[in-house]
């Protein structure tokens, strides 16, 4: 990759690709953010049948494979979610009615990014990406009240260009820190108790389960890996099963 | 536009109009916090008469209110130093109120996650970005700190072959004090008599009073935020961030 030397226009156009995977990525934290997940998978992300195939998206216990997959998860079971929310809120409290404009009632969540750390590919096909998102998920309990976390963490991402524009094809959200707010980061568990992680809770069953980053200890793994320059895609670096580092861990 | 079609020169000049808006947003972001507000509106808007910015509860429509609004925050700066003084007169005693101004309050409002777009024509442009900040303020409790999360969405317009602000929405859905959590009730401080005239401190209204973002209770609906800009080849053929008149 260091020796392939680009022309001037090659260059200004690698240097537009880095800015267009820059703006897909944010564009994503801000449908993230209202809940568009549906729209985020029909619009962001790839959609050829084979990326659609070889699509992932990944957190610290695994990974779901294939875009359907992600989607029955991603947009199936948070909708599912949302709704047993609202019906839970809309008994308690008559007044809030329960209808699709309410879903989402008593939540918020954020997960913005920083800290862009971009690499296109030497053939121009790909491009890996690594942010840093200091975000929060706010859930209400159903009775008036709800539960805040602060939840921060690595974002990477590894992007495919499908008939000129750049698309989402694996995405790793890799949580390091989740702790309420007005809590110190030094009082988290170092050992999550059976069911009381909550982004793990939420993340599902995945299609392959697996320790993909662990934040134990705060002891940090290069996974999602910050990308380093390349020519073509190696999975072993990417977003994926493959990519994930086994050789680390201190336990 | 496709960029395919474009030129390497061309690009590297749309480059830049990005990079110097950016520039723009954050010499924005960082004049909150050297409290520059006295400046900020002659520094960084438009020159014309069709500005506006809308805040959680409504529109500040046309040069004066904006500027009015600036010109509530300097005198509002000013008489916080003046009342730091007086509270701390071992430390601060002796020192001229100029030298104080802007003591006691860091209002950080840091800018990522940006999405940019530039009108085909290059005349207009538009951005949005997530604001994780917080807000070291002087109250009627004292100096007091909040964790303030929003986002601005901005149309800059060129003029003088600058780019200026032209309608810009800062929403914040999180403002909680430090140390407590969005999701429950607020434990606010006691009050101070040192600083009681500042429970009557307002800034001025909007010039078109409407909510336009709710800060966060487990109690009301999600959010919802301006959505980002979509590629556009002149400003009529595309949403604005603007105060818009119902009819």
């Amino acid at each position: 990759m260091n020796t392939k030397v680009f022309s001037d226009d090659e260059q200004i156009r690698r240097v537009w690709d880095m800015e267009e995977v820059k703006d897909l990525m944010a564009r994503r934290a801000y449908m993230y953010m209202q809940d568009m997940r549906r729209q985020e998978i029909e619009m962001l992300w790839v959609q050829k049948p084979e990326n659609r195939e070889t699509a992932v998206f990944g957190s610290n216990w695994g990974f779901y494979l294939g875009l359907d997959n992600i989607s029955a998860w991603y947009v199936g079971e948070h909708g599912n979610l949302r709704q047993k929310q609202l019906d839970e809120i809309s008994k308690n409290d008559p007044a809030v009615e329960n209808k699709p404009e309410n879903l989402g009632f008593g939540s918020a969540i954020a997960a913005p990014l920083s800290t862009a750390l971009v690499e296109i590919a030497g053939d121009g096909k790909t491009a890996q990406g690594l942010w840093y998102s200091i975000g929060q998920r706010t859930d209400p309990n159903g009775d008036g009240t709800a539960s805040a976390y602060w939840v921060c963490g690595k974002i990477g991402a590894d992007f495919m260009k499908e008939d000129g524009q750049w698309k989402i094809w694996r995405v790793v959200e890799a949580p390091d820190i989740i702790v309420t707010p007005g809590d110190a980061v030094a009082n988290q568990s170092v050992f999550w108790e059976e069911g009381a992680n909550l982004m793990e809770n939420l993340f599902g069953t995945p299609t392959v389960s697996v320790t993909a980053h662990d934040p134990t200890f705060n002891w940090s793994d290069d996974f999602p890996h910050a990308p380093k320059a390349y020519y073509t895609y190696d999975p072993k670096n990417g977003c994926c099963p493959e990519g994930v580092l086994n050789d680390w861990r201190p336990y | 536009m496709n960029k395919a079609n474009l030129s390497a020169e061309e690009l590297v000049g749309r480059w830049e109009e990005r990079r110097e808006i950016k520039n723009l947003m954050g010499r924005y972001a960082v004049s909150f916090l050297l409290k520059k507000e006295a400046s900020m509106f002659a520094d960084f808007w438009a020159a014309r008469e069709d500005v506006c910015m809308g805040l959680n509860d409504g529109w500040y429509v046309g040069r004066e209110a904006i500027a009015n609004w600036f010109a509530a925050i300097d005198r509002a700066t000013a008489l916080k130093a003046e009342l730091l003084k007086a509270d701390l007169p071992d430390k601060l005693e002796g020192q001229d109120l100029k030298d104080l101004y802007g003591i006691g309050d860091f209002d950080v409002k840091p800018l990522g996650t940006p999405v940019i777009e530039l009108a085909d024509d290059l005349k207009t442009a538009k951005g949005i970005w997530y604001s994780q900040g917080s807000k070291a303020d002087v109250t009627e409790s004292g100096p007091v700190s909040y964790w303030t999360f929003g986002v601005f969405a901005v149309d800059f317009v060129r003029e003088d072959e600058q780019w200026k602000i032209w309608h810009l929405q800062y929403l914040e859905n999180i403002k909680t004090l430090c140390g407590q959590s969005w999701a429950e009730p607020e434990k606010p401080f006691p009050e101070l008599e040192a600083f009681a005239v500042l429970k009557d401190l307002k800034l001025p209204e909007p010039t078109e009073k409407v909510t336009l973002m709710e800060y966060y209770s487990p109690k009301k609906p999600m959010a919802r935020f301006p959505l980002p800009p979509v590629p556009y080849d002149t400003f009529v053929n595309t949403f604005s961030y603007g105060y818009e008149k119902e009819v």
